[in-house]
């Protein structure tokens, strides 16, 4: 896959997504940038309250953003009309996190799959069947469920028929809200390999949006993390989870238990809980918890420097 | 064979599509307030399609020399002081407060989710509008509201409809509302737009079905509401007029002779509005109790 | 190795739930031991029947569920023979539960200050002004900062972590022999979950406890436990240390749970795409549920339930290929 000898598919500048509640203001996304080329698998981590889950939708437009743009194969899709929005939609696909409330519980399974076929005029009567029975096999799933309604199906099933339905329409980017983390730890991996297959087979770009760090590194080739609407790190997914720079990505890593006993790791344990999105800090937004803060880190922002290696970070003590 | 990478299993679902007779049966069962509603319906419905064949008296046909003749094998339910048979007249007026009451509760419960869903998924000032709309309409009991409608627009029988099934829309209005107002929070919905789907149809395609069950439980309630209406309208003189045969009408009709006697010119028609009435609550009640269990 | 005291011991234990026209027995035949100061793992997929097996336990078990054989023992009764109200005495003081749901197992009406104080009156006897000023120690112990402020907050005003802090200092006052935590850390961040087992065990240490604990987490089990309990369709497959367990697996499933955990230290192999099997057939099977998607599978495997063999000094198999 080559990643700067193209052009990206999706070039994210400066967004910015602000909740306003009366006299209070959520700025969820403050500001990110970022690219990404075809075929590439990247990562956005973070933990609760990060602002992926907004970033993801801000750029879909299921929200709209605040400001900023968004360049979809070239077109700034924040300056589209609700129609051509429309249309676009057809390339630019989600795959939701919780399957039980992202499938209408009165559809089955078959009207799921064949509305995006229908609403993008992708075929004519004679090919649905055809092109639902080949999207049920890319998934792995029988095709006796397509008469079946949602909760019929396991959790497993409802999450891949989730994947159906974002691929059915050979969309050239997919973005993957928590795929996994509704799932078992022992059938997570078949997911990320269903993942990995669908990916190569359609020719796809991705943008997984996820707190689990593990499946992130199984399918990822570029991560970004995110800490309070600030992308704080970025870079390949060896280079950031090998060698983490910020401190924040390093409390991140250490956090998650390893399945091995042998190891005796130093785990980094931060103190507190981070702030509030209504009360986002001046200056570096961990620097309250940053066990290498320094007094100038209250008062300057730092921004994304690259360090080498493609190896980006927000931090002014590195 | 399907490849399932999902967990070992999920608790073991019940004993798969029962088949839906055997289904309906055994909620038949479990609902003896449903049974008893629909077999009191059945027997009004039944009696009023079929019965006017059987019987050689006209509705509308005077016969000065039978008149205020009391309940005999001839005429079951006895004569009006025109002569004419109160059973046939009976029989066409269950027929035609049937028709107020399904028409009312059809007009109603389209008007009022259509309204409802769209009040409950755009929100914002439209919203505002409607719900201060449906609360000046509430504060009137609903039988003044069409009261004051029917003496606008006149007595005919479209006008009883229209401003019956005026007095219900608010309350279809506020219940599909509250329906979608969760709904719309749900994933599905976001999914549908993610799709490409249209607000239209991500309201009324996807949303919408989903919170249908309480407006249709209300109204079956509307039909048993709607025939007292109706009947309460024409008693009145303001909903449909004599000669036409109506509950309310032949209640009025015979209200004057109860004290001389004739009792049977109003008690079988008021009896068998009341029937109607029991009978569409019944079945509202216990399809609420229903659906209100499976959501549990 | 010196003997150990054993705390609780299930034996045998099957419980059977209604479906369809019959029953499925949810949990066939489990036993595994927790001994005392450690920390015990139980790990499955979901509906393997470990919130069972603890439910039963504590004898929660929902009226339609029917305890089919088997014994409970902790100390030297068998709890199954207990009657409710003797159940009562021994929850919270000896064996206490920490659940899924942290927002709904809190009191959303009374104060979390005045909940830990209330388990301080009700379990120890305390008078109201001590049981607060234990409360507030406890609610320090468990790191949450402010105590004294903080305990006058409602569950809803407190973050989720900060509720199963609440909900670890009411199992502190209770001081159990045993705690039974089950999934204790679903729904939360990575770093507040960190936090939280660290917690965990700096209390089990200091009060001399054992924990079992419920999780699907593998990295969990790796590094909080000191002994493992591997269920799969409501049996037992293998029980061990960790160590004994993660260096050499025995069980076709245990080898195989391991072998597909993502790790976030490095990247492993994807597996050539599974061919699972409808999930209802693991209930149907008479012998080791196992059989119909193990690689190993003897045509025993399906009618004869395994003999539980033990492979070395503190591990447990239970399956037909282990000679």
């Amino acid at each position: 896959m080559n990643t700067k000898t193209q052009d990206p598919v999706l070039s994210v500048d400066e967004l910015v997504k602000v909740f306003r509640e009366g006299a209070l203001t959520l700025r969820a996304v403050n500001g990110i940038s970022f690219d990404v080329y075809p075929g590439e698998a990247m990562g956005l981590v973070g933990e609760s309250g990060c602002g992926k889950t907004t970033a993801a939708r801000s750029i879909l437009r299921l929200i709209e953003p605040t400001s900023g743009h968004v360049y979809f194969v070239g077109t700034d899709l924040t300056q589209l009309s609700s129609r051509e929005m429309r249309a676009q939609r057809r390339h630019l696909q989600m795959v939701f996190q919780d399957p039980d409330t992202t499938l209408n519980p009165r559809f089955t399974i078959r009207r799921t799959l064949s509305e995006p076929l229908q609403l993008h005029k992708l075929v004519g009567n004679g090919s649905l069947e055809e092109r639902l029975l080949q999207t049920m096999s890319r998934v792995n799933l029988d095709p006796e469920f397509l008469g079946r309604y949602p909760h019929q199906l396991s959790e497993g099933q409802k999450q891949r028929v989730g994947v159906a339905r974002a691929i059915i329409t050979e969309p050239k980017f997919v973005a993957l809200d928590e795929p996994t983390s509704s799932l078992d730890m022992s059938i997570r991996i078949h997911m990320i390999a269903l993942l990995q297959r669908l990916q190569e087979e359609l020719g796809m770009t991705y943008i997984f949006i996820s707190h689990d760090l593990s499946s992130v590194r199984a399918l990822c080739n570029r991560v970004m993390v995110m800490y309070l609407g600030t992308i704080i790190e970025s870079g390949p997914t060896d280079e950031i989870f090998d060698r983490p720079l910020h401190q924040y990505t390093r409390a991140l890593l250490s956090a998650i238990p390893i399945p091995d006993p042998q190891l005796r790791r130093q785990r980094i344990l931060l103190e507190g809980e981070p702030p509030s999105l209504f009360d986002v800090p001046k200056g570096c937004a961990f620097h309250e918890r940053c066990p290498d803060a320094q007094p100038g880190c209250r008062e300057v922002r730092p921004i994304l420097r690259d360090v080498g290696a493609g190896h980006l970070v927000a931090c002014d003590r590195v | 064979m399907s490849a399932q990478t999902s967990a070992v299993f999920s608790p073991p679902s019940p004993a798969r599509s029962v088949g839906r007779v055997r289904r309906f049966s055994k909620v038949l069962q479990q609902n003896r307030m449903l049974l008893i509603g629909l077999a009191v319906l059945l027997v009004v419905v039944v009696s009023a399609l079929v019965g006017p064949y059987f019987i050689t008296y006209e509705p509308l046909r005077t016969a000065p020399e039978m008149k205020l003749l009391p309940p005999s094998l001839d005429h079951p339910m006895g004569t009006d002081n025109f002569g004419r048979d109160i059973l046939v007249r009976v029989l066409y007026g269950i027929r035609l407060d049937l028709r107020i009451a399904f028409m009312v509760a059809f007009t109603a419960l389209i008007v009022g989710t259509l309204v409802g869903t769209f009040s409950g998924y755009y929100r914002g000032i439209i919203d505002d509008v409607v719900m201060r709309i449906t609360d000046v309409m509430m504060a009137f009991p609903s039988f003044v509201l069409a009261m004051a409608i029917t003496a606008m627009l006149g007595n005919t029988i479209p006008n009883v409809v229209i401003a019956i099934a005026i007095s219900y829309v608010p309350y279809f209005i506020r219940l599909t509302r509250g329906e979608v107002l969760s709904a719309r929070e749900l994933g599905y919905a976001e999914a549908a737009r993610c799709v490409g789907n249209p607000e239209w149809r991500v309201m009324y395609l996807h949303i919408l079905p989903n919170c249908l069950t309480p407006a249709l439980v209300q109204a079956t309630l509307c039909l048993g509401w709607a025939i007292l209406d109706a009947s309460g309208l024409a008693f009145l003189g303001l909903g449909v007029r004599p000669p036409i045969p109506e509950g309310g009408v032949l209640v009025g009709e015979g209200a004057q002779f109860i004290i001389s006697g004739e009792w049977w010119i109003s008690v079988f028609p008021g009896a068998v509005i009341v029937l109607m009435a029991f009978g569409f609550n019944l079945i509202g009640d216990s399809l609420r109790d229903i659906t209100a269990q499976e959501e549990r | 190795m010196a003997a150990r005291e054993t705390l609780l011991r299930i034996e045998g234990l099957s419980v059977s739930f209604p479906s369809g026209d019959g029953r499925v027995t949810i949990l066939e035949n489990v036993s595994f031991e927790v001994f005392g100061n450690e920390i015990v793992g139980l790990v499955g997929e979901s509906g393997s029947g470990k919130t069972m097996t603890s439910l039963t336990v504590m004898g929660f078990l929902p009226p339609s569920g029917r305890i089919e054989g088997g014994e409970v023992w902790f100390g030297h009764d068998n709890l199954l023979s207990y009657t409710e109200e003797y159940m009562r005495r021994v929850r919270g003081r000896q064996i206490a539960m920490i659940f899924q749901s942290t927002r709904s197992a809190l009191n959303p009406l009374m104060r979390v200050g005045d909940q830990v104080a209330r388990v301080y009156r009700v379990q120890r006897g305390l008078g109201a002004r001590e049981a607060r000023a234990q409360a507030i120690q406890a609610l320090t112990r468990v790191g949450i900062p402010d105590a004294e402020h903080r305990a006058r907050a409602y569950p809803h005003q407190l973050s989720r972590g900060m509720c199963q802090r609440v909900l670890i200092a009411m199992m502190v006052a209770c001081e159990p022999a045993l705690l039974i935590a089950d999934e204790p850390t679903t729904g939360l961040d990575v770093t507040i979950q960190a936090q939280i087992f660290e917690l965990i065990k700096d209390l089990q240490q200091a009060a001399n406890a054992s924990i079992l604990l419920i999780t699907h987490d593998l990295g969990v089990v790796a590094e909080t436990c000191d002994r493992v309990v591997v269920m799969y369709a409501g049996q037992v497959m293998e029980t061990a240390t960790v160590e004994s367990l993660f260096a050499k697996p025995i069980h076709p499933y245990t080898q195989r749970l391991l072998h597909s955990v993502l790790r976030v230290d490095k990247t492993i192999e994807m597996p050539k795409v599974d061919a699972g099997l409808s999930e209802e057939v693991a209930y149907s099977v008479a012998g080791c549920r196992f059989a119909p998607r193990c690689p190993r599978v003897l045509p025993g495997c399906w009618e004869e339930h395994p003999p539980r063999e033990q492979a070395g000094p503190d591990h447990w198999v239970t399956c037909h290929n282990y000679n």
